[in-house]
């Protein structure tokens, strides 16, 4: 009898472990690697995959296009267009991310060509986020609402620099490998695109001020 | 350090939110265009971190999630299903070129005088009815097989539709033309034993050939 149930014991406990080693396993899978075995219908590797990219693709999506929406939309097409059977993604000419990058910033032209997005979205202010910050007394909804305004009209390849390595916090290197340019490219793109931001912040605020505060 | 030099480390040392280091703090207390450019580079790298901040948790529903999860198992499905026809599809293919071949193979085996019964049975068989003896032992256009012990009375015997090359027909003891090259019909006639006792060549290769 105890034989018996110290058997059944070890069973799950065997099961659990086999379980966890699957899961550590996947998790220390490329991308390439969960994308081979979702295209022979492994179930398991698209839902790492997704869980693995989907939030920053859907983040890249919301602040390249201002809207929530398109942001789901453009999030979710990544994904089905890579489980469709004719995806062009090819692992020689980059990696997978890069492919879901390239996918998800054509699709926000489209959308913004098409006239699809509307007006920026708003997003709830993070609670005390700046209880040390020496400008962070300074910065409330208008000011938010204005540069994420500015965001918006910047040039496609100046936005993707901004979103990718100060929202996203991407390093040049990976910012580069998103975008497909070379590193000296993306900073000099990020620095003109700060700075347009930056005159656009001084209008709402002047120096002066912000300094006097 | 002049204005040029400090306003290339000025963005990336407000972007990383680092403290300027000494040559560079000095030169922001002289020079008012180079404090501007610092304190707006540090304004827009608080609001950037703000904004970041904000969406930092945001993701697509989890109704989307399980929409696409959904639309991945049904395609995954389907094509399980026309992997699965396509597979039964072919195995079916192969085991009709496999009867095919086996067919083929029969047909084109010599059947030799002697041979077994069972290898004899691989060939379509006639219902005896349509075999007559006539009074003295023989049957009508069959011509005996040489050497072979005769049937016993009343031992039962069958008629076997087959092909013969011209050199086994000799063996059997028919007359052939040399020129002849390829297989004839002709029908065996079997002792319950699977031996042939007669040999016929079929009517219509009888009159053709002159038989």
């Amino acid at each position: 009898m105890f034989a018996v149930g110290a058997r059944d014991l070890l069973s799950v406990e065997l099961s659990h472990v086999r379980k966890q080693y699957m899961t550590n396993a996947r998790m220390q899978q490329t991308d390439e690697e969960l994308y081979g075995l979702m295209r022979k219908g492994d179930k398991r590797a698209f839902a790492e995959l997704y869980e693995r990219r989907e939030p920053a693709l859907y983040r890249y999506a919301l602040h390249m296009s201002g809207s929530k929406a398109a942001a789901e939309e453009v999030a979710q097409e990544v994904f089905v267009q890579l489980m469709s059977a004719n995806t062009w993604f090819d692992e020689k000419r980059g990696s997978l991310e890069a492919w879901m990058y390239g996918v998800a910033r054509n699709l926000v032209r489209v959308f913004r060509r098409k006239g699809v997005i509307g007006s920026p979205y708003t997003a709830e202010p993070p609670e005390q986020v700046f209880e040390h910050d020496i400008v962070g007394d300074l910065i409330h909804g208008e000011s938010l609402a204005a540069l994420r305004a500015a965001l918006l009209e910047l040039p496609d390849n100046y936005r993707d620099a901004v979103v990718l390595c100060d929202l996203e916090e991407r390093n040049y290197e990976e910012a580069a490998r998103l975008m497909g340019c070379p590193v000296g490219t993306v900073r000099s793109r990020l620095h003109r695109a700060r700075g347009l931001l930056a005159a656009r912040l001084r209008k709402l605020h002047p120096v002066a001020e912000m300094s006097a505060r | 350090m002049n204005c040029s030099s400090a306003m290339e480390k000025i963005p990336e040392c407000a972007r990383r939110r680092m403290e300027p280091e000494s040559a560079l703090a000095a030169h922001l207390k002289t020079c008012q265009a180079c404090g501007e450019l610092w304190e707006s580079e540090r304004n827009l790298t608080a609001h950037m971190r703000m904004i970041r901040i904000a969406s930092a948790g945001r993701r697509s529903s989890a109704g989307s999630r399980e929409a696409l999860m959904r639309q991945f198992a049904e395609k995954h499905r389907a094509a399980a299903h026309g992997r699965w026809l396509w597979s039964l599809a072919a195995a079916a293919a192969v085991l009709l070129a496999l009867i095919l071949i086996q067919g083929a193979e029969r047909k084109s085996r010599p059947v030799v005088a002697g041979q077994s019964a069972g290898a004899a049975a691989q060939a379509e068989v006639q219902s005896d009815a349509e075999v007559q003896e006539d009074g003295d032992g023989q049957y009508e256009g069959f011509i005996p097989v040489p050497y072979v012990p005769p049937l016993a009375a009343g031992e039962l015997v069958s008629v076997v539709h087959t092909e013969l090359y011209p050199l086994e027909l000799a063996r059997l003891g028919v007359s052939v033309d040399p020129s002849w090259a390829t297989e004839l019909p002709a029908d065996l006639l079997v002792g319950e034993d699977g031996f042939p006792r007669a040999v016929r060549v079929s009517d219509e290769y009888s009159e053709e050939r002159g038989f």
